[in-house]
């Protein structure tokens, strides 16, 4: 296969690149940290490498999304790459068109080394619609250069983004690349990563520690064993993932005790969380400079971002879109007039001295969350739990701030100003788990309706929370937030980036209070800080130190009004959300939730449209199926047959070029009728996967029916006479067995059973009936 | 005057214009606040001191740009100095030292705080200077150094460019000679809707304002369907009414501005104008509610000023004194910038702003419907309001049994004072400064546009105290043609007196008591004019005489005022040969 043309032209070395398909962890924090002063966004997404055979796996899963790989040869273990093929340019390119990057290494890379940063251009610069782009976009590389020796090896990340609809013109940098120091071996790095994928789908998973992967990718030094100092030695892939299951076991265990924590007969656990996203816009919020993720640094930066005397904000009304959407689909009441106020404190990321927020009058108010058990929520809180939201308002971002040694620190004007919507919950939850699956679960709503589209590993999406204690026999000091009475005095932890911080703090902090408390002493409302990976949260400032923020009424800004025009139009067009979708495959067409989940999350909701498909034309054949068992034959073939055949093809990123309006290589009224004629027992199961695999190597314009193909194979079910059936068994009758048989092991039957079903080559035994066979001719040898 | 940035670029941009002596561009001034590209634009501040704007104000681009406006295009003088920020009502308050007055008027204030615009137009060096009004800052000059001084409806001059003092009362107002050169300076052009402004009123809202102000007009039967405004005014002028607002009339009013107040209101009346008094009840908390709103909002707009991006730094670490900026904002800012900016953030803060803030601004809508309900004209920004009769105080008198009479211009002095001397106003505390601002204010809480026309006082040094005429939300135009029409009627009035003065003159000196070599003064005061004239002449008996305390003139049976020139001709001889009689009856004594 022939590399993508993406690469072909400016890179002398093109045939050294390999592209695998690995996966970024969506929902985790990061997995290799940058330096501290490249912000959130630097410190990119969990990278995951998996044996081609996992990734349709990986794919229903939707924690993941897929990103290529690319390394040159000799960077990896051999025995690695063995199963490692380029991608298409099909591929890429749709990965390009409907992924944002979110992760722009550039900064990193030019600090790693002195050459010049490689960088890819933007395939989508400039478009409208992202769709549009499979057709129209092409992708150059720009100044490649060959960067250090063969041994280097470089990684392309592509973190998830689904119907993209107004920000494109901001992406500059859909993907970028990041050079890995060349003396490691990337297997040790994505062992790591196998391992927390591992852990399964709806836990918070351990992260490898910032600071050992900066030694790693800046010092190449690897301190863990599981890096493995001394040159590893080849584990082959197969028990790299038995000894992640194994690890992951006894880790499950560790966890189990700490589950205890979270119930605590005594003290009764009250958190509010505050969100920050980032909406997923074209333009900042009252400038028409674009929004950048990782740009050269002030580059898109308008009069009024830098607080130019003179300047005025423009409310760019487009950044309703996404906002109300993210009001939606958190089931909050829009406000048909909102305002923006201006929230005073001094600080250098805030170049006007205030920060413009909807402190009176937010845009949404009263909205909930409903979290089920497999939004991965504390038992306590039983099947289901609703989390009220007070509000939600719009805000502007700050800038970055680009710390250097020496007290100095460098700006980067690029995201002050662009738009942010604040989700302030009511103070409804009361365990830690509960408080991070409610942080997840917002960033798989706000992504699925198109809101936002970083998530918390990029930077996009930051919590703030406020703890509090009290006994449960007896009201608290008195606190009262949002009507809520008889809570105790509140600390606020700010800044978390990751679900496994949330959570971790919460938990820490509710300790440190208990123990104060225990002490006999105050909690002071105060602001604390969590760093990763420690037991304690710290404190930042007091009450003393607080500012008091002189909310004022921005004079410049007239009200937001929002039609119901507009309203009604988001209303309509926001589509089924996940929760919703799941409930109906599950309750209308009998899949199991896991299954569900994955439908849902495959394919940008294509699989779970293709399904429908096909279910829609099983119930057109036949009119007694009920949705039920239609929904259940079709479930499984179109999720774990077609996945099969896609693992089976998977040096391509989505073989079965499965669109998310639901079109595929096969067509669903094509696999519909292979199910009926299954189904009606026309052909026999083993020979329906020969067909399916059959229409999946046909191209589609030359695509016969399933009539045909099974004519053309003679495979039309033809039962084995009563002859047959006696021959077959007489064939693969083993005598030492039937004695055992004779003599009481009647359970051994089932293995001749299965030496003449595998006998038939082509299905046709029938279990029933063969077994009564068997039972003739072994009970004939009694004698 | 003085100019902080007379550029070079400017004059070489007049030298390349001057063709046989003459420019052929007008030159204008421009205030230091509003931003220009090829000049620093300071805000009188020490922290802008060297801050040289990247763009241009729309307003000046729009004024300079011969592509936008060919017929007119003009060139930046300079940039004139001001009250740090806006900030004060004598220009003193600038890092570059206070603006000073000209001769005979060295010693007096030039107003603040668009001080040196005033100057500038005072001195002839241009023919009009742009401004900005907050709370007065471009009345309040034009009245103490006796020019014209313009302030729009807020929203109607681009504030794209200026510098914010108090973003929700700032608007760029004009200084002129003359009403009419404001309003040839104020094309549609510079009216224009602009959309990097987000307060400035769309094209469609002043398409829409100017449709319903014409209709009601039609309505009403002022104005006949195919008349413009210009020809509305000419066969209309006896049918506006003026509104005399009575809270205005308070006792630190300067008797000799009371005096031009009436003179003003005369003059109206002349022309055949209903006087009304109204009552803006809730005139008497504008200033108050003023003073918090303009140093809330200039608490949190000169935020910004902490030197990173642009500006004076001071030269120790941002983080010096363990307060961020404290430095730098220390020493870059002026001590009444750091006084509004306290006061501001005080009432701003949290256990503050209910009983300031809040406050303020419910005053604000008050004041604001106040003059709804005073003027005839509807406010085109808001829903029409129905004012209920039984809010109103006793004390407002009523037209009829629908309510109050309705008006269609307010005219009150601009100051309650003459300009005061420098060293007064240093002695003064910044609370007596702040009273300056009384008449000023409540227009500009309220958005209103509003005019200060000069009018000569005789004899008295200064000479001139201001007169404000103050119309409904976008009425701008018709508010500048009236004030043109004022200014001409009084330039006439004053006509009318020299000539029929020097008649009078020329009657006492040949009448009979007249004694030649005497050197005593008589007055004589006519009801030509308010004002009184001083002759002097040499009369034996050296008495005076008031001509308005005969019996035809004076009293309960007083004349209508003569208005031609026969009628005063005719006056002047009865009331002489009355007075030809008096004093033949004195010498007789």
């Amino acid at each position: 296969m022939t590399l993508p043309p993406l690469f072909v032209r400016p890179m002398p070395f093109q045939s050294r690149f390999k592209i695998i398909l690995g996966a970024v962890d969506v929902m985790d924090g990061p997995v290799w940290a940058g330096p501290p002063e490249l912000g959130p966004e630097a410190r990119a997404g969990r990278c995951l490498v998996e044996k081609c055979g996992e990734r349709s796996r990986l794919e229903r899963s939707p924690m993941y999304s897929i990103v290529a790989v690319v390394c040159l040869p000799g960077c990896c273990e051999q025995s690695h790459h063995e199963s490692i093929r380029p991608v298409s340019t099909q591929t890429l390119r749709s990965i390009l068109a409907g992924r944002r990057a979110a992760l722009l290494l550039d900064l990193l890379a030019a600090q790693t080394t002195s050459k010049p940063v490689t960088r890819v251009a933007s395939p989508i610069s400039g478009m409208t619609n992202a769709r549009s782009t499979h057709a129209t976009s092409t992708t150059t590389i720009k100044d490649c250069h060959p960067i250090g020796t063969s041994s280097t090896n470089r990684v392309l990340l592509y973190p998830k983004i689904n119907r993209l609809a107004y920000a494109p013109r901001t992406l500059r940098h859909p993907l970028s690349i990041l050079i890995v120091r060349p003396t490691i071996p990337p297997a040790a790095l994505f062992y790591q990563s196998t391992l927390s994928f591992f852990k399964g789908l709806h836990y918070a998973m351990t992260r490898t520690p910032p600071a050992v992967l900066r030694k790693y990718l800046f010092g190449g030094q690897i301190s863990r064993t599981g890096y493995s100092a001394d040159p590893a030695p080849t584990i082959p892939f197969r028990k790299q993932l038995k000894d992640a299951a194994k690890k992951r076991k006894s880790e499950g265990a560790a966890k189990t005790s700490r589950e205890d924590n979270q119930k605590l007969e005594e003290w009764e656990l009250t958190v509010g969380i505050e969100i920050h996203a980032q909406l997923n816009t074209a333009r900042k919020l009252f400038s028409t400079a674009a929004s950048s993720i990782n740009d050269v640094p002030n580059t898109h930066v308008a009069l009024f971002d830098l607080a130019m005397p003179g300047s005025q904000p423009i409310f760019q009304k487009e950044t309703l879109i996404p906002a109300i959407r993210a009001a939606l689909a958190l089931n909050c009441k829009v406000q048909k007039t909102s305002k923006f106020d201006r929230k005073h404190y001094f600080h250098w990321d805030q170049p006007s001295g205030y920060q413009i927020t909807q402190y009176y009058e937010p845009f949404a108010k009263d909205g909930y969350i409903t979290l089920y058990a497999h939004d991965g929520i504390a038992k306590e809180d039983g099947d289901e739990i609703q989390i009220g939201i007070k509000q939600v308002q719009m805000e502007q971002d700050t800038a970055k701030t680009i710390s250097q040694p020496g007290e100095i620190h460098l700006l980067d004007f690029n995201r002050v100003g662009l738009p942010l919507i604040e989700i302030i919950t009511l103070p409804q939850i009361h365990y830690p788990s509960t408080a991070a699956a409610f942080v997840r679960k917002v960033q798989i709503l706000l992504n699925s309706v198109d809101a936002c589209v970083l998530g918390m590993q990029s930077g996009g999406l930051r919590a703030d929370v406020n703890v509090s204690v009290r006994r449960r026999a007896e009201q608290g000091t008195g606190a009262e937030y949002a009507g809520v009475k008889g809570l105790g005095q509140r600390t606020e932890i700010k800044n978390l980036s990751s679900f496994k911080a949330v959570e971790d703090a919460i938990i820490a902090e509710r300790d440190r209070q208990i123990q104060i408390l225990e002490a006999g002493g105050a909690i002071e409302g105060e602001t604390r800080g969590w760093t990763i990976g420690s037991t304690e949260t710290r404190r930042l400032r007091g009450k003393e130190g607080e500012v008091d923020y002189r909310y004022m009424p921005d004079a410049d800004l007239g009200p937001v009004i929002i039609g119901d025009d507009l309203l009604t139009y988001l209303e309509k067009t926001l589509g089924v959300l996940p929760d919703e979708e799941i409930k109906l495959l599950v309750e209308v067409y009998g899949l199991t939730t896991k299954d569900a989940l994955s439908m849902v999350s495959l394919n940008e909701g294509g699989r779970a449209e293709y399904f429908r498909n096909v279910v829609d034309h099983l119930l057109e054949l036949d009119d007694r199926r009920d949705l039920k068992t239609a929904g259940k034959l079709a479930g499984n073939w179109v999720l774990h047959e077609l996945g099969g055949l896609a693992s089976d093809a998977a040096e391509e990123e989505n073989a079965l070029q499965m669109t998310s309006e639901g079109d595929c290589i096969i067509n669903h009224r094509r696999l519909g009728d292979l199910i009926d004629r299954l189904d009606n027992n026309q052909i026999t199961g083993t020979s329906a996967k020969k067909i399916l695999t059959m229409l999946f190597e046909m191209s589609t314009d030359e695509q016969k029916t399933v009539k045909q193909l099974i004519d053309e194979e003679g495979l039309w079910f033809n039962p084995l006479s009563a002859a047959e059936y006696d021959e077959l068994a007489k064939s693969i009758l083993d005598m030492k067995i039937v004695e055992e048989i004779l003599a009481g092991k009647e359970g051994k039957i089932n293995f001749l059973l299965g030496k003449m079903m595998r006998a038939d080559g082509e299905g046709r035994v029938d279990a029933k009936e063969a077994t009564a066979v068997l039972r003739r001719i072994i009970e004939e040898h009694r004698r | 005057m003085r100019v902080t940035d007379l550029s070079r670029l400017a004059a070489a941009e007049l030298d390349r214009l001057v063709k046989g002596g003459k420019p052929r561009k007008k030159p204008f001034a421009v205030k230091d606040n509003i931003a220009t590209k090829n000049h620093f634009t300071t805000s009188g501040s020490k922290i802008l001191q060297k801050y040289q704007s990247p763009f241009e104000a729309t307003v000046v681009d729009q004024l300079r740009n011969p592509k936008s406006n060919p017929k007119n295009g003009k060139v930046v003088l300079g940039k004139t100095n001001l009250d740090e920020f806006g900030m004060g009502s004598h220009s003193t308050n600038s890092f570059f030292g206070p603006v000073l007055g000209m001769s005979p008027l060295r010693r007096h204030s030039v107003g603040g705080s668009s001080g040196g615009s005033a100057m500038a137009v005072v001195t002839g060096e241009c023919g009009f200077a742009l401004g900005t009004d907050t709370g007065g800052s471009v009345r309040l000059p034009a009245a103490y150094t006796g020019i014209f001084g313009f302030k729009p409806s807020y929203g109607r001059i681009s504030r794209w460019g200026v510098i914010p003092y108090a973003n929700s009362l700032d608007t760029v107002g004009v200084l002129g000679t003359s009403a009419q050169s404001i309003l040839e300076t104020l094309t549609p052009e510079v009216m224009y809707s602009e959309s990097r402004d987000p307060t400035s009123l769309g094209a469609k809202s002043l398409y829409r304002m100017r449709n319903e102000r014409k209709v009601l007009a039609i309505s009403s039967g002022r104005v006949h369907r195919n008349e413009g405004v210009g020809q509305y005014l000419q066969t209309n002028f006896r049918r506006l009414k003026i509104g005399i607002p009575m809270e205005y009339n308070i006792a630190e009013l300067d008797p000799a501005v009371r005096e031009e107040w009436r003179h003003a209101l005369n003059l109206f009346q002349e022309r055949g104008c209903t006087l009304v008094p109204v009552s803006l009840p809730n005139t008497k908390h504008a200033l108050s509610a003023y003073y918090i709103i303009a140093a809330a909002e200039a608490a949190s707009n000169l935020a910004k000023y902490d030197g990173v991006r642009y500006g004076t730094r001071a030269d120790s670490s941002d983080g010096a004194g363990n307060v961020l900026y404290s430095r730098t904002r220390g020493e870059g800012l002026g001590d009444e910038v750091k006084r509004r900016i306290l006061l501001g953030s005080y009432t701003l803060s949290s256990k503050a702003i209910d009983n300031y803030f809040i406050k303020a601004q419910k005053v604000r809508r008050l004041v604001q419907r106040d003059f709804d309900r005073v003027f005839a004209l509807p406010n085109l920004l808001r829903y029409q309001e129905q004012f209920n009769l039984s809010d109103m105080a006793e004390t407002v008198p009523m037209e009829d049994k629908k309510g109050p009479p309705q008006v269609d211009f307010i005219v009150c002095p601009t100051s309650p004072t003459l300009p005061p001397t420098r060293n007064v106003v240093q002695k003064q505390s910044s609370v007596e400064t702040y009273m300056n601002d009384v008449f000023t204010v409540p227009s500009s809480l309220a958005g209103l546009p509003a005019i200060s026309i000069p009018f000569k006082l005789p004899g008295k040094q200064p000479g001139f105290a201001g007169i404000q005429i103050i119309g409904q939300f976008s009425d701008d135009y018709r508010l500048l043609l009236t004030a043109s029409a004022l200014a001409k009627l009084q330039a006439r009035k004053a006509s009318l007196v020299k000539k029929h003065t020097a008649a009078l003159i020329r009657r006492v000196t040949s009448s009979k008591g007249f004694q030649k070599g005497s050197e005593e003064t008589v007055r004589i005061r006519t009801h030509l004019s308010t004002e009184s004239f001083e002759v002097k002449t040499y009369l034996s008996s050296g008495k005076s005489f008031d001509l308005r305390k005969h019996p035809t003139v004076g009293g309960e049976n007083r004349m209508r005022e003569p208005r031609t020139a026969k009628e005063i001709d005719r006056f002047v001889e009865d009331a002489f040969g009355d007075w030809d009689s008096m004093t033949s009856g004195d010498n007789q004594k």
